[in-house]
């Protein structure tokens, strides 16, 4: 299943991901993605696409490399650590759910012509899709899914809204997740749609957010969908919680890359500041303080591989769905202390914009909140610790 | 309390005074998070200063009304919860105090009227590059020519050197002796030829920082405040007037009402924040840790009220009081959730004229303002050595 059998090539990909950032993406390469009015520069989107790594997420039917969860944290880990504005993770992670979708999905001839044309352009990085699975007032709990899909003759018609769907600005097709009346089924089914950005009664609001990332709400308004745009088998809801869970645990991946790099400066700083004739890491008080947030950081590392490699194929197992909230609510409390010390232990020129520092610091902070901060993991976690009481033995959720 | 004014009294006068006076779009600003501007500023000064409430601890002789301490405080609250710009306390706790005490007839004749009518803004040039917690070990040089100081050197994190007409400065007079024997305390022009600012922007986005650059600049010798190389026992006097007012009670029910009015507004499953068992429980918490420090700090009130040394265990107010506000920061910003996260500079600045405005455009930025309490005015490093070393005796 993986393309990466072994730790040698993995570590090879964490490796070339890091000779990237640190060759390829340095201060005003960065620059010139933050000033992109969609927050993504072509030519970097190209790039990424040439390193393989858009292809990566993709399942092999659907003609990427099979990457596995695993793969792509390892990816992301070291994106996030060279502060790379362009959403790999938002976007990687939609392309994997439309390819994972793709083996059994095309129902008709026009459908696996989507699908034949979409993959190999997200793979090439001609083309790029975002994931709209939340929505506003739900502080990316993703079960409230208020957006509704109506049959009609030669398929549906979507009227909703989504919220923060990072990787929006500039992408050319959205998978919008509504619910259907299927006939038969009892209540509704979640299922996902492929519309293409110029789809009329499709309004985009592009924005930015603090930490220099871009995203959108996208308002539908009536917009119609052929038949062949409803991605996915009988499954699909879980399919679509499974790269939920992805976008998620890719995204700690990605925060623990930040961590790492804003420990790095903030260790830095305190062996060579003096302040009363001495370093300020000579201060035991401030030794232990660097100490926590080392450990935090590894914890963090640890609890998001495991996570990622909890990954189930079909679906979210109880076990992964358990580990995944486990993972973003430890990554959240872990990114939050962490970037308050990098701020308090660097004194008044954390505080600044022109120091490197203050673009991790917003990062960090950013990245509490996106996918869920920890008081909503938590809740889902204590959700799985519930089932698990009542039922010992392994169910489904 | 015997000699207390009536302060239920005053408290009543004080929100009708600021009901009627105090102008909407300041109001509006304030409200909204949003940088109160120079021009703001000054009109609500000279409002205050009509009313004789703009240095209202200052003694009478020098245009204040001698009010307590007590009184000081009540004041600071009504208008911190009633949407009033928080004052500049360096031009009124700091310089003005510190000039009322150590100041020439000259000096005060020349500096106290205006600080007191609020068309004077001083800004603090003590922190540099290299001394900031270890502020004696400064650098920047006056050299004494004939009935000048020429100052050379640069201050950094100076803020709202942007606003300030001058400045009080701690500069190099000897550097031959302890580092804290060497110090002088200067009043220097900011209009003087030879200064340069440079904002800083912060991580929220705004300039409230600056850097300062002295090239040979004159400073006439009558505005040495003290004897020369003096300045580090006055400068450390001068941290005590604010010692009392540093648990900044009002400043954290400024955010307590704003994190409640965000509870109330912002709906999750169906039901406004402040009913769901998380905000609740986290918004209880704060208002706790609020109750206790406001009973700490009437301790020692009532202790410089009775003319008691406060002493160096005051040092916990401060402590307290500027964990406790980014902890209101944190809540709002955790309430908003997403709707925190878009960024707009233009949202930071400028006049809002909604009489409601949305908070959510500035929490972040609030929310990463917050976090200079801790380390402006002695770090909280700083506050638990000077508890251990002088308080615990460690
Ligand atoms: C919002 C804000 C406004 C400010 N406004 C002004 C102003 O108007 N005028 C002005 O002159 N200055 C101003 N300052 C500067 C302020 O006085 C300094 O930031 C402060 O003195 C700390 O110095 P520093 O930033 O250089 O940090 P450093 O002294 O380098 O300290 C870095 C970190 O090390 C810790 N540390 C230092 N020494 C020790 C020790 N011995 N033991 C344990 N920990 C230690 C500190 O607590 C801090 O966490 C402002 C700062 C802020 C944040």
């Amino acid at each position: 299943m993986s393309a990466f059998e072994n730790d040698e090539q993995h570590a090879h990909l964490v490796e070339s991901a890091r000779r990237y950032v640190e060759r390829g993406y340095g201060a005003s390469v960065r620059q010139s993605s933050l000033a992109h009015p969609d927050g993504c520069n072509p030519a970097r989107w190209t790039e990424l696409a040439e390193l393989g790594w858009l292809a990566l997420p993709l399942s092999e039917a659907g003609g990427g490399l099979g990457g596995s969860l695993f793969e792509v944290c390892l990816i992301a880990e070291e994106l996030g650590r060279g502060l790379v504005i362009e959403p790999y993770v938002a976007c990687a992670t939609a392309g994997a759910l439309l390819a994972d979708a793709a083996a059994p999905w095309p129902a008709d001839a026009a459908a696996e012509g989507q699908c034949a044309q979409w993959l190999p352009a997200l793979a090439a990085g001609a083309r790029r899709i975002a994931l709209a699975a939340w929505e506003p007032g739900a502080r990316f709990d993703r079960q409230p899914c208020a957006t509704v899909a109506t049959r009609t003759d030669g398929g549906y018609r979507l009227r909703g809204r989504k919220s923060m769907v990072l990787g929006a600005p500039g992408a050319n097709a959205f998978i919008i997740v509504a619910r259907v009346d299927e006939p038969g089924s009892t209540g509704f089914v979640r299922v996902p749609f492929l519309v293409e950005a110029n789809a009329p009664g499709l309004k985009l609001t592009p924005y930015a957010l603090y930490d220099g990332r871009h995203a959108a709400d996208l308002e539908l308004d009536d917009v119609s969908v052929g038949a062949g745009m409803r991605i996915g088998a009988a499954d699909i809801s879980a399919r679509i919680e499974r790269f939920c869970e992805w976008s998620t645990i890719a995204h700690c991946a990605e925060t623990v890359g930040t961590m790492a790099a804003s420990f790095g400066i903030t260790l830095e700083y305190l062996k060579t500041r003096k302040q009363f004739g001495r370093t300020l890491a000579s201060n035991q008080a401030l030794q232990h303080r660097l100490v926590d947030m080392y450990v935090a950081i590894e914890e963090s590392r640890a609890i998001t591989q495991a996570a990622a490699q909890a990954d189930t194929v079909r679906g979210v197992s109880p076990a992964f769905g358990r580990s995944a909230a486990a993972a973003k609510a430890y990554v959240s409390q872990a990114a939050r202390m962490v970037w308050k010390e990098c701020v308090q232990l660097h004194g008044a020129i954390g505080m600044t914009d022109e120091y490197v520092l203050g673009h991790h610091i917003r990062r960090l902070a950013a990245a509490v909140t996106l996918y869920g901060d920890d008081e909503l993991h938590l809740v889902r976690l204590a959700s799985y610790e519930d089932a698990l009481a009542m039922a010992p033995t392994e169910r489904s959720f | 309390m015997s000699h207390e004014p009536d302060l239920a009294a005053f408290r009543t006068e004080l929100r009708r005074f600021i009901r009627e006076q105090l102008p909407p779009d300041i109001k509006a600003t304030v409200r909204a998070g949003r940088q109160v501007s120079l021009a703001q500023f000054l009109r609500w000064h000279a409002l205050l200063a009509a009313q004789g409430w703009l240095v209202p601890h200052w003694p009478r002789e020098h245009g204040g009304q001698g009010w307590s301490v007590a009184q000081r405080l009540v004041f600071d609250e009504e208008t911190c919860t009633a949407d009033c710009p928080e004052l500049n306390s360096i031009t009124f706790d700091m310089i003005g105090p510190t000039l009322i005490r150590y100041g020439s007839r000259a000096q005060q004749a020349r500096h106290l009227p205006p600080i007191a009518a609020g068309t004077q803004w001083w800004c603090q040039g003590y922190s540099e590059p290299d001394a900031g917690s270890d502020l004696a070990s400064l650098r920047a040089r006056a050299r004494r020519q004939g009935g000048h100081y020429v100052v050379t050197g640069s201050k950094i994190w100076t803020s709202y050197a942007q606003y300030a007409d001058w400045m009080f400065c701690l500069v190099r007079t000897d550097g031959e002796v302890k580092p804290q024997e060497g110090i002088s305390f200067l009043l220097i022009d900011m209009r003087s030829p030879g200064i340069a600012v440079r904002p800083i922007v912060g991580i929220h986005g705004w300039s409230v920082f600056n850097e300062v650059f002295f090239d040979a600049v004159q400073v006439p010798v009558e505005n040495l405040v003290g004897a020369e190389n003096q300045g580090w026992s006055i400068a450390k006097s001068l941290l005590e007037f604010e010692r009392l007012k540093l648990a900044r009670i009002g400043e954290n029910k400024r955010r307590a009402a704003r994190a409640r009015e965000i509870g109330w507004r912002e709906i999750e499953n169906g039901e406004p924040l402040m009913r769901r068992p998380w905000f609740r429980r986290r918004y209880a918490d704060l208002q706790m840790r609020l109750i206790a420090l406001e009973a700490n700090s009437a301790r020692f009130i009532e202790r410089s009220r009775t003319g008691q040394p406060i002493g160096a265990e005051v040092s916990m107010l401060k402590l307290r009081g500027s964990q406790l506000i980014q902890a209101w920061e944190d809540l709002a910003v955790d309430a908003l959730g997403p709707a925190s996260l878009p960024y707009s500079g233009a949202a930071l600045v400028g006049d809002s004229d909604l009489p409601t405005p949305d908070l959510a455009p500035t929490a972040s930025s609030r929310r990463f303002l917050s976090r200079g309490f801790t380390i402006a005015g002695g770090s909280s490093e700083i506050q638990h050595n000077i508890l251990a070393k002088q308080v615990l005796g460690l």
